[in-house]
């Protein structure tokens, strides 16, 4: 590819578009992110707080190894990455040309204002004579034409919503920078020789105002589930206060009803939007944290799909200890209460009684959209779709989805044989080595604002106090730092004087931000010796105020110090430990990008649960994967070998394994992924092990699906789900059961249509598009028989037959069946591992599944960088699934191993061996296990890939012994002194 | 309704030799041409709406097009104050007067059935209810008689039209 | 049934113990014993490591003096794991600092038999050796004359901690006639061989042992309560705290008498409190004057926030400071109440975790 830098393009900047653009940047790709709105961030800017622990937590996307090149800050006010650029504003037109080489037509709208010149000081919006809607806030509320597009993202410059803008141009007039120009021409430009593109455009969440059924848009307090987040949100219309829209009176009672837009035949809506139930648990519990402990808050829904490992247990907190009720019923519509503000559901509950209740606001669990189709450029080559562009993914399952869809790219690209650029950093780190070494010489650049009117005389105080500095300072004004003219004359300065450190004065960090990122191009200068105070943004202040700012800011730069030097090596290469589809996917597609991968399989075959899989197109995918597994040269395989030691840091693993004969073997590698799996649960409920035709649905399964069935005689089948899960102990959906039951279920009736099919069930999940396998089942005929934990069937033998006894809910009539088979959904478990949680000291869940880092944000990651974990020893998960999860994992797995050597960041902890007492304190109470004795050298050292500079260490450590950079002791007290 | 699509659906070559329509495509016809003219300010009580289900949901079902718009579009020139009873056009409750029940000696199990339209229109604080349909008609006025609301008046969609005629 | 041998004593406790000790080594139950000795040259009881069984002649296990905290020293001896078992005769603050010291992995107590006392506190050096220049055995007289027991620091005073805890084995004193028998405890399985294999016959505990006990924590806990409330007043506002640390010369004598700070270098030594010029004159410019050296109470505040934690009472920072600040008084007030939040006792348990390492989700004390 010669010398042209390989560049991406990832369209939609949400969740899946970041997670995508940073996969790329972090293996060491340029990026280019276009978005179709002002903003970045997707669905999730608008919702604080995510399931299943009611935290935010999306800056855990952020890198953690390349930590310099990259904003360590919240990632809803906007991602700054040095390989990433992002364009709002933007999107695509076509996509042409071979893959690798790829041409893409875009077309961008103007913001109206210049992002170079925009200083953030609203003045644009106090003058804006339009108020609109407030989009953001979901109507609740209003905006100027003029404003922030999303409120807290302060990077962004201000934007014109162009729909509702008259072009008066009083905002122009205002603009203190000429930022403003009302020109809203769409302009169109090419982008050539792009590597990849990575489609993350998401869904759109269904607007119910088309469904007359719930008065959305008519009853004010009727609200869609985003704009109940708004309002709960403290950065909301309301300002975290949970009142109602009408009245703004306190709401004590409200309800949420599930499945508004989906699983409705009306709209075409076949299909579950799979997160929907989780949220309306999640707002239940957030809306209650506010309440009043009698407020009520309540679910209807027709099943609650708490499908995930964690899911269950989540659900039934909010219900035994949270005080959420769950009403199994869908409400056919809302009417105004006997308060006309107030809105009255008549249901019908399980006791089979009408029931009426008025509320003061309900909420519309509003899942995607329906007839959302992919653009035609979508299945270009070389075009990579990301799973939430395909419909509403919860996180994880959007992380993952991007993911894949990068590891995809990326594959594709080591075969075109384009690589990343090389990374130029030896030359940088001399020139700051330098830096350090000198006594500090401090230069203090003064703007003299060009907007301010009396700029001059407020500098002159400043100047006048900064003299009385101890120590020299050499100090200088610019005019207008923010214009061509004066930056010119930072660069002028910087190159012919001797300084080694800058302070600026100056305005808003928003402005100059950006041109110290150019300073470090074009002169020596680099961001740790660099550091701004704000002396004109905000309310006015004494000199006083702004000399501590300078004050500090001096001492923060004479108290830097020399960087980290030691990289860390790292071994290219993998193990994987599991032979079954995840491990065969992670291998492979480590394989496939040139890495070596040692794959360790206990057993003598590889395929893990291959050989129980009946489904024909699943059991093709995943031998295909075993087939180019075997045959590639790249992955060794040691079947019928057991792990017995690890150790190491990320990067450099030292590992023995054992084969079947006692030979042992010693691998280095450079991470782990474990793949462990799982295997079908075993129960002794319902007296499954009384009689011969009470089987697991595997089995079931594998008996509906052979020759012989047919020829059986067949009169009635019952289902019970279920079986010994999702209960103490077992407290967790297996989520492969339901779908696996109905195809059962559908296959016993294509082969014997006449027979009976009863399935005994609490809640269905058949999330996502699997939905429609449940419409079919009963437009079949199967009948679905609801029950609860407290009334579950009973099975009995009985002369040698089956006889099942239930209560049908609907009719309050007990059922007896007397079935041919009963098919029990036993659920899987993950496969005992005791031995590896010892050796890796990972964590493990109490059901013995491998805990990842961060359920959401980082799902195939373990608490310790450089080992990963993918498919049913995470969670259970279907096999396809599982394999993603594979391609995830092996994504995570080469930030690390795409590099030869592991480079310090900035921001490490360091440790002053001759002083260190060894107590060892730091090491136990590091959250990130980033610290280890050598014990060859008999010293404690930092693993620089884990460490990310929290300071737990250094702040238990009594003598200092270790460090942060940075943040040294005599740093922070100097900082501190000059703010008193 | 049914002539007119059923009509199309059932029997094609009828439909395209004779043609037949809808009472609302003649009346917006005659409106929206101005061959009758309308005032407006004559009906000052509050109008409410109510959706049948013959040419809404079921002739939805049928033939693909549901009569919801049409119809309050001519009310919107007949009538100032006009209210809609929730929930509107293809969910709204049946009045219960429908599928012959006028004809049937079950009384008060139809008017029983209807209780939910009661409710409806006694929320909306209407003086008048607007159906287009007989079997509603019907029905609605011998329920409003039975609940003491036969205050309430109620009208064909066209008699409202008619009653505001400008006949000069 | 805790294990317990009676040992006549003869008017002479010291001799009892020694011949326990010297059988200890000559049995080869032990290797070596780390114990209290009259050396050539002082009359103060130093902390010896005793091979030779011969010379246990000059032990004084239970003499109511330490020069220092023997703790530090043991951890010297126990730094890591040698093979050879370690007997180390302590009163109960050295064995409680040492058990802290494992747990700061300073010392690995695996090969260690802790020998204890219940301890009626120790004298202070300068007194001892008054009292020794008049008389030969200040030991004897110290259980004989109980109005010598008066002569006892402050701070022992107040000590609520005389009974070991996590010892091998405990020479019990409370309760028993001193002059005429003593008891000898085994506190774990390892004291119990000790005492099989040195052939002693055991008995139940005499019931006297526990009445003694709480008696003396009573006056020993008025004592502290009266104590905590004068100390209290004392450093009750950093004006006062400062008055009272005011004469401080900044020698850190009652750091490195501290058993428990443990710091290869001190911190304070270190680049981090060696200022620049300009930050001194900085300071200077802005308060107008500042005493050198700088950081005196930030010392304090220091020691305070690093190992008020693991403080043992044992009273040996006031004993060494040459301006007389009640260091130990300040010490051991506000160490009660950071011991009391945490529910922590230091050297109550080696499995009991630092305070500062243990995370909790929902904090005990709803901070």
């Amino acid at each position: 590819m010669g010398n042209k830098i390989a560049k991406i393009l990832v369209v939609g900047a949400g969740i899946s578009g970041i997670r995508a653009a940073l996969d790329f940047a972090d293996i060491g790709y340029q990026v280019c992110v276009v978005e179709k709105s002002p903003a970045v961030g997707g669905i999730l800017l608008q919702l604080d707080r995510q399931f299943p622990n009611n935290h935010c937590g999306m800056c855990r996307m952020l890198p953690m190894i390349d930590r310099d090149v990259c904003s360590q800050f919240c990632l809803r006010r906007g991602l700054f990455h040095d390989s990433i650029s992002v364009h709002t504003s933007t999107e695509v037109v076509s996509i042409e040309g071979n893959p690798g080489q790829l041409k893409v037509v875009l077309s961008r709208q103007p913001r109206g204002v210049d992002s170079e010149l925009c200083n953030f000081c609203g003045k644009c919006e106090e003058v804006c004579p339009v108020s609109v809607p407030d989009t953001f806030n979901e109507g609740l509320g209003e905006r100027k034409a003029i404003c922030l597009p999303v409120p807290h993202q302060t990077s962004g410059p201000y934007s014109i919503d162009w729909a509702s803008c008259t072009k008066c141009g009083e905002c122009e007039k205002a603009c203190p920078t000429g930022a403003v120009k009302l020109d809203n021409e769409h302009e169109t430009f090419d982008m050539e020789d792009v590597a990849a593109v990575i489609i993350a455009t998401g869904t759109k969440l269904f607007n119910p105002d088309s469904v007359d059924l719930y008065g959305c848009g008519e009853f004010p307090n009727v609200v869609t589930s985003t704009a109940f987040e708004r309002i709960i949100s403290s950065s909301g219309p309301f300002k975290g206060s949970l009142v109602r829209p009408s009245d703004g009176r306190e709401v004590k009672k409200v309800a949420w009803l599930q499945c508004v837009g989906s699983r409705n035949l009306m709209i075409g809506a076949d299909y579950c939007s799979s997160a929907c139930c989780m949220f309306a648990i999640k707002e239940a519990l957030l809306a209650r944290e506010k309440m009043s402990k009698d407020a009520e808050t309540v679910i209807f829904y027709m099943d609650m799909r708490t499908f995930g490992r964690d899911f269950q247990r989540y659900r039934d907190r909010a219900e035994k200890e949270s005080g959420v009720r769950f009403v199994r019923c869908r409400v056919h519509s809302i009417e105004p209460g006997e308060n006309p503000d107030d809105l009255r559901l008549k249901y019908v509950d399980s006791s089979r009684k009408t029931v009426e209740e008025d509320f003061d606001m309900i909420v519309l669990s509003t899942g995607k959209e329906p007839g959302r189709k992919l653009p035609d450029y979508a299945s270009h080559e070389g075009v990579f779709v990301a799973d939430s562009a395909k419909g509403l993914k919860d996180i994880s399952g959007s992380v993952i989805g991007a993911e894949v869809a990068a590891g995809r790219a990326s594959r594709m690209l080591k075969n075109l044989g384009i690589m990343p650029a090389d990374k130029d950093k030896d030359q940088k780190s001399a020139g700051q080595s330098k830096a350090f070494e000198e006594r500090p010489r401090v230069q203090v650049v003064l703007c003299e604002c060009g907007v301010i009117s009396d700029a001059g005389s407020l500098l002159d105080g400043i100047e006048s106090e900064l003299e009385k500095f101890p120590g020299r300072l050499d100090i200088v004004r610019v005019k207008s730092l923010c214009r061509k003219e004066g930056w010119d004359k930072v660069k002028q300065i910087i190159r012919d004087g001797s300084a080694n450190r800058l302070v600026f004065a100056a305005c808003n960090k928003n402005v100059l931000g950006p041109k110290i990122k150019e300073l470090e191009e074009d002169t020596e200068i680099f961001d740790s010796i660099v550091e701004s105070a704000d002396i004109y943004s905000g309310d006015e202040r004494s000199i006083d105020s702004l000399i501590k700012d300078l004050d500090m800011a001096v001492s923060r730069l004479r108290s830097r110090r020399a960087l980290f030097e030691h990289s860390q090596p790292v071994t290219g290469s993998a193990l994987v430990i599991g032979g079954g589809p995840a491990g065969l996917s992670a291998a492979l597609a480590l394989a496939d990008h040139k890495i070596d991968v040692f794959l360790v399989e206990k057993s003598e075959t590889l395929g893990g649960n291959l050989k129980y899989i009946i489904d024909k197109e699943l059991r093709q995918s995943i031998e295909e994967i075993l087939n180019k597994v075997e045959g590639n040269p790249r992955i060794k395989i040691h079947k019928e070998a057991e792990l017995i030691t690890s150790s190491g840091i990320s990067g450099n693993f030292t590992s023995k394994i054992q084969m079947k004969t006692g030979e042992q073997k010693t691998i280095l590698h450079g991470v782990t992924i474990l793949a462990t799996g799982g295997t079908a649960a075993e129960t002794d409920s319902y007296s499954m092990d009384d009689h011969e035709r009470i089987v697991s649905l595997f089995e079931m399964e594998k008996l509906v699906n052979d020759a012989s069935f047919s020829g059986q005689a067949v009169k009635s089948i019952v289902m019970i789900q279920c079986a010994g899960t999702r209960e103490e102990p077992r407290n967790y959906c297996s989520r492969v059961c339901c779908i696996k039951s109905l195809n059962n279920a559908l296959k016993i009736k294509q082969i014997h249509p006449d027979a009976e099919v009863y399935i005994f069930y609490r809640d269905i999940m058949t999330y996502g598009d699997s939905e429609r396998i449940y419409t079919e089942a009963r437009k079949k005929g199967i009948v679905f028989i609801p029950f609860d934990i407290d009334t579950k069937p009973e099975v009995l033998v009985e002369s040698g037959g089956l006889l099942v006894k239930g209560i049908d809910p609907v009719l309050g009539v007990p059922v007896e069946l007397k079935p041919d088979w009963l098919s029990l959904a036993v659920g899987v478990v993950p496969n005992f591992i005791k031995d590896l949680v010892k050796i890796f000291g990972i964590e493990t869940t109490q059901d013995g599944f491998i805990k990842e880092a961060d359920s959401k944000w980082r799902p195939v990651d373990t608490g310790q960088e450089g080992i990963f974990v993918c498919g049913l020893a995470r969670a259970p998960a279907r096999a396809d699934e599982a394999m993603k999860e594979g391609e995830a994992a092996a994504q995570r797995a080469l930030r690390i191993l795409s590099k030869n050597e592991i480079i310090p960041q900035r921001l490490l902890a360091r440790v002053r061996h001759s002083i260190c007492s060894m107590c060892s304190l730091c090491i136990e109470v590091c959250p990130f296990n980033a610290r280890y004795i050598d014990t060859a050298e008999g010293k404690i050292m930092v693993d620089i890939a884990s460490c990310q500079g929290c300071g737990t260490c250094a702040a238990i450590c009594p003598n200092s012994a270790t460090l942060i950079v940075d943040f040294e002791d005599d740093g922070i007290m100097n900082v501190i002194e000059a703010a008193l | 309704m049914a002539t007119r699509y059923g009509l199309q659906k059932w029997f094609p070559d009828f439909f395209d030799r004779f043609g037949a329509l809808t009472v609302f495509d003649l009346l917006m016809e005659y409106i929206k041409s101005g061959r009758i003219k309308l005032d407006k300010s004559k009906i000052t009580q509050r109008v409410a709406y109510h959706d049948p289900c013959n040419y809404g949901r079921k002739s939805e079902e049928l033939f693909g097009h549901g009569f919801y718009e049409e119809p309050r579009w001519i009310l919107d020139q007949c009538v100032s104050d006009w209210v809609d009873l929730y929930p509107l056009k293809g969910n709204q409750y049946c009045c219960g007067g429908g599928g012959g029940t006028l004809l049937t000696p079950y009384r008060d199990e139809r008017l029983y059935y209807g209780r939910r339209k009661i409710e409806q229109i006694k929320r909306t604080k209407a003086e008048m209810v607007v159906v287009p349909c007989h079997s509603c008609h019907g029905q609605i006025k011998a329920a409003l008689e039975d609940n003491g609301m036969s205050d309430i008046l109620v009208k064909y969609l066209w008699e409202v039209v008619a009653d505001i005629l400008i006949i000069d | 049934m805790t294990m317990y041998a009676i040992l006549e004593t003869n008017n002479n406790p010291s001799e009892t113990i020694r011949s326990v000790l010297k059988n200890m080594l000559s049995e080869k139950l032990v290797d070596v014993v780390l114990v209290p000795f009259k050396t050539e040259y002082s009359s103060l009881p130093m902390p010896t490591l005793i091979a030779d069984p011969e010379k246990m002649l000059q032990a004084q296990p239970l003499a109511p003096a330490a020069p220092f905290n023997a703790a530090r020293q043991a951890a010297s001896v126990l730094r890591y794991p040698t093979g050879k078992k370690v007997a180390v005769v302590l009163r109960t603050c050295e064995i409680r600092a040492l058990i802290e010291l494992a747990k700061l992995k300073q010392c690995v107590l695996d090969e260690a038999i802790l020998i204890g006392f219940d301890c009626m506190g120790r004298i202070e050096n300068d007194s001892y050796l008054e009292m020794a220049a008049q008389e030969e055995d200040i030991t004897t007289s110290f259980y004989a004359d109980s109005s010598m027991q008066d002569r006892i620091t402050g701070i022992c005073k107040a000590c609520e901690y005389f009974q070991p805890y996590g010892a091998d084995l405990t020479i019990c004193l409370l309760g028993m006639p001193v002059m005429e028998k003593i008891g000898l405890m085994a506190g774990t399985e390892a004291g119990e061989n000790i005492i099989k294999s040195l052939g002693l016959s055991t008995v139940e505990q005499p019931e006297g042992r526990e009445v003694a006990a709480n008696s003396l924590l009573q006056k020993r806990t008025e004592a502290r309560d009266k104590l905590f409330s004068e100390t209290s007043e004392k450093i009750k506002d950093i004006e006062k705290f400062q008055k009272t640390i005011a004469n401080c010369l900044n020698c850190y004598n009652c750091r490195n008498a501290c058993p428990v700070c443990y710091c290869k270098e001190c911190v304070f030594l270190t680049d981090v409190f060696a200022h620049e010029p300009e930050v001194l004159q900085r300071r200077a410019a802005k308060r107008g004057a500042v005493k050198l050296p700088a950081d005196t109470t930030m010392f304090h505040m220091t020691r305070l926030a690093h190992m008020s934690h693991a403080c043992v009472g044992c009273g040996q920072c006031s004993s060494v400071c040459p301006s007389s600040i009640p260091v130990a008084d300040i010490f051991r007030t506000v160490s009660a109440k950071v011991q009391e939040l945490y529910n922590y006792v230091p050297g109550r348990d080696i499995s009991e975790s630092i305070p500062y390492l243990v995370f909790e989700e929902e904090s005990s004390n709803g901070k």
